[in-house]
């Protein structure tokens, strides 16, 4: 989601022509229809594990730590961010990061340290339904139909950036890759389920290790290595290897300051988005037990903590070679640079046939994983929370089971459906990334208090969500960044009081930024204010498991030291801060 | 079904395909590099591919072994 804003600030959409095409050779055919036969291959073979609708919709919670902790950062990467990183790391250099080091990381380390005693203990089949089991009802349903929107529409839009990047590159008809690709990954999942979809993520994670991380190094021996890199970029662009500079005021690339950067991306962005979206929860949830549960998102912030070298780098070193007469130089659209197009024009330059088509198929799994994981989200929320509580009743579960997989090809016809939407109206992509920001933010801050606090009320929380909300759509209503006109991007209410936007941010992250604070104070304050007038509703026995201090603590003694959440969370925040201070 | 036995075989698969292509397709595999990328990458390939399978191997013994005989334990996933 965070990806959607970098693509969109990184330039023109991904699509617009950017002049780089590829010829393939048979040997990287070769190497895709392997990898998908591979793919569809591994759905057959755990047809016989998916009888029941725990197998199918959560892998019958049984998935081992380091499987569940990649699946969970590979569900989340995607070819956007592949694409967007390394657009931004050329465009505004280092400070693209923060979306890691800053962002992701410690949301990553909160959720496995604090949160997963409470998402998995509960035994909550889903996010939405620990809201029903903290709360009722109607804040599950709030979170469950926001969510099954939200994340048909991430899938879609994947869907739509894979076969339009195809299309562009290759020359394939654009609608051929869509539904090709679409009927793969139904496929594997309506045969395998969720842990199918998990196994893939996992496949997708090593294809970007071994076709996409020798890029930045093959790349960087044109520049004398890491120091010519240092010494290119000193000259030419300091600030791109300074990921706080010019931070201390809004002088710099994101237009941002450095305390928005900490509160806007660090916090509220990024906890919204790691803590509280289903497609990544999910993952931590169906782990084998309790400690693996916890450690997921840490042992997969290790690896994502190293990524910058991988999607980002390029783009430093394609910024750093051009003008040197090395041979390559940034793609160029009408004479303005298009950083989309960084990535495949540098994978095209630096990758002979074979790497090469290992690097496409490594591009195009990311799409097909993310796809998965949304439609594997869904089928789950649409089954136990949306169906289960309403017309399915009563049910039993080979009933729900076949809802599963009824909700999982819907899911895949829906998102075509978008994908194909998204091809008409390029606003849809910045309308979503709003929309994601005024639903994500007050969530947190519902989660926040209903984990936390035992005093967080029902009333509390649909009073702060809808109030939350509200505010989003408010301050969106009245701000915008300077290079926008005021309307669909913001400011118009603005507009349609024929007064000036009273909020102008320098750009469009600024903005993302500041909405989404606004959204998540607004939500806790409300929330926390109507639940101490208005007093509990449930008990301190009805909230066992439920809220931190009412949830027994997991027992960590018998792990082995380094393993345990606590440590391993803090070894992974000590890198990162190490990491923010060694390109400061 | 461990995990480890598809990813085994995949990247064993496909280090050979990149090792053959960079040791037999001549000017198309080479590319502009100095070195054989295609074959080089294809050994990296083919060694975490073999490692992957080991591993597989190693936890599917001990999970036999630990089983014994009429033990009725459920296969893994």
């Amino acid at each position: 989601m965070l990806t959607s804003i970098l693509l969109s600030v990184g330039g023109a959409a991904v699509g617009t022509a950017g002049g780089v095409s590829i010829q393939l050779q048979p040997v990287d055919y070769l190497i895709l229809c392997v990898y998908l036969a591979f793919v569809v291959g591994i759905g057959f073979a755990l047809q016989r594990h998916n009888r029941t609708s725990e197998e199918f919709l959560l892998s019958g919670r049984s998935l081992p730590g380091w499987v569940t902790g990649l699946a969970f950062i590979s569900a989340n990467l995607g070819a956007q961010e592949l694409i967007g990183m390394a657009a931004s790391g050329a465009q505004y250099g280092i400070m693209t990061a923060h979306f890691y080091w800053v962002g992701a990381i410690p949301a990553m380390v909160f959720l496995g340290v604090f949160m997963m005693p409470m998402y998995y203990g509960s035994k909550a089949r889903s996010v939405p339904e620990y809201l029903k089991l903290r709360f009722d009802e109607r804040t599950r349903a709030f979170n469950s139909y926001s969510f099954a929107v939200m994340t048909i529409s991430s899938s879609g839009i994947s869907m739509h950036v894979l076969a339009d990047l195809i299309n562009r590159l290759l020359g394939w008809d654009y609608t051929l890759c869509l539904v090709v690709t679409s009927v793969i990954v139904l496929v594997y999942v309506l045969k395998g389920g969720l842990t199918s979809a998990m196994y893939t993520e996992v496949l997708q994670f090593f294809m970007i290790v071994f076709g996409i991380a020798p890029l930045a190094w093959i790349a960087l021996r044109d520049l004398g290595g890491w120091d010519g890199l240092v010494a290119k970029l000193t000259a030419t662009k300091p600030e791109a290897l300074h990921s706080w500079a010019g931070t201390s005021g809004t002088d710099n690339a994101m237009g941002v300051e450095w305390y928005g950067i900490l509160i806007g991306l660090g916090f509220v962005l990024s906890f919204g988005y790691w803590c509280t979206n289903f497609a990544e929860v999910q993952r931590a949830m169906v782990a084998k037990d309790m400690g693996a549960a916890r450690r997921t998102p840490i042992i997969g912030a290790i690896p994502k903590m190293l990524f910058p070298a991988v999607v980002i780098l390029p783009g430093l070193v394609a910024f750093a070679l051009t003008g040197d007469g090395q041979g390559y130089e940034l793609p160029t659209k009408d004479g303005v640079a298009n950083y989309n197009q960084v990535l495949p024009s540098m994978l095209l330059h630096y990758f002979p046939s074979g790497m090469l088509g290992l690097a496409l198929t490594a591009l195009m799994a990311s799409f097909m994983s993310g796809m998965a994981a949304n439609v594997t989200a869904f089928n789950t929320v649409w089954t136990y929370d949306i169906y289960q509580s309403t017309l399915g009743r009563g049910k039993d579960d080979a009933h729900l089971l076949r809802m599963g997989k009824y909700a999982t090809v819907f899911g895949i016809l829906a998102s075509m459906a978008f994908a194909f939407v998204a091809a008409q109206y390029n606003n849809i992509l910045s309308i979503l990334q709003l929309v994601f920001g005024f639903v994500n933010a007050p969530l947190f801050a519902t989660f926040l208090l209903g984990m936390f606090t035992r005093r967080a009320s029902s009333r509390g929380a649909l009073a702060g969500l809808v109030t939350g909300t509200t505010a989003a759509l408010l301050y969106h209503g009245f701000s915008h960044a300077a290079a926008n006109p005021l309307g669909l991007k913001g400011g118009w209410l603005a507009q349609l009081l024929g007064q000036p936007a009273p909020f102008t941010l320098g750009t469009e992250l600024a903005q993302a930024f500041w909405l989404a604070t606004v959204a998540f104070s607004v939500t806790f304050v409300v929330n926390l204010a109507t639940s101490l007038a208005t007093g509990r509703e449930k008990s301190d026995a009805e909230l066992t498991g439920l809220v931190y201090s009412l949830t027994p603590k997991p027992v960590e003694t018998d792990e082995p030291f380094l393993l345990r959440p606590a440590v391993l969370g803090s070894l992974v925040l000590a890198v990162a801060v190490f990491l923010n201070w060694y390109f400061w | 079904m461990d995990i480890r036995k598809p990813i085994g075989l995949l990247f064993l698969i496909l280090g050979a395909i990149l090792m053959a292509w960079g040791a037999f397709g001549g000017e198309a595999a080479a590319g502009k590099l100095p070195f054989n990328l295609n074959l080089w990458w294809g050994v990296v390939l083919v060694v975490f591919g073999g490692a992957m399978h080991f591993f597989a191997a190693r936890a599917a013994k001990a999970e036999s072994a630990s089983c014994g005989t009429g033990c009725g334990c459920a296969k893994s996933k």
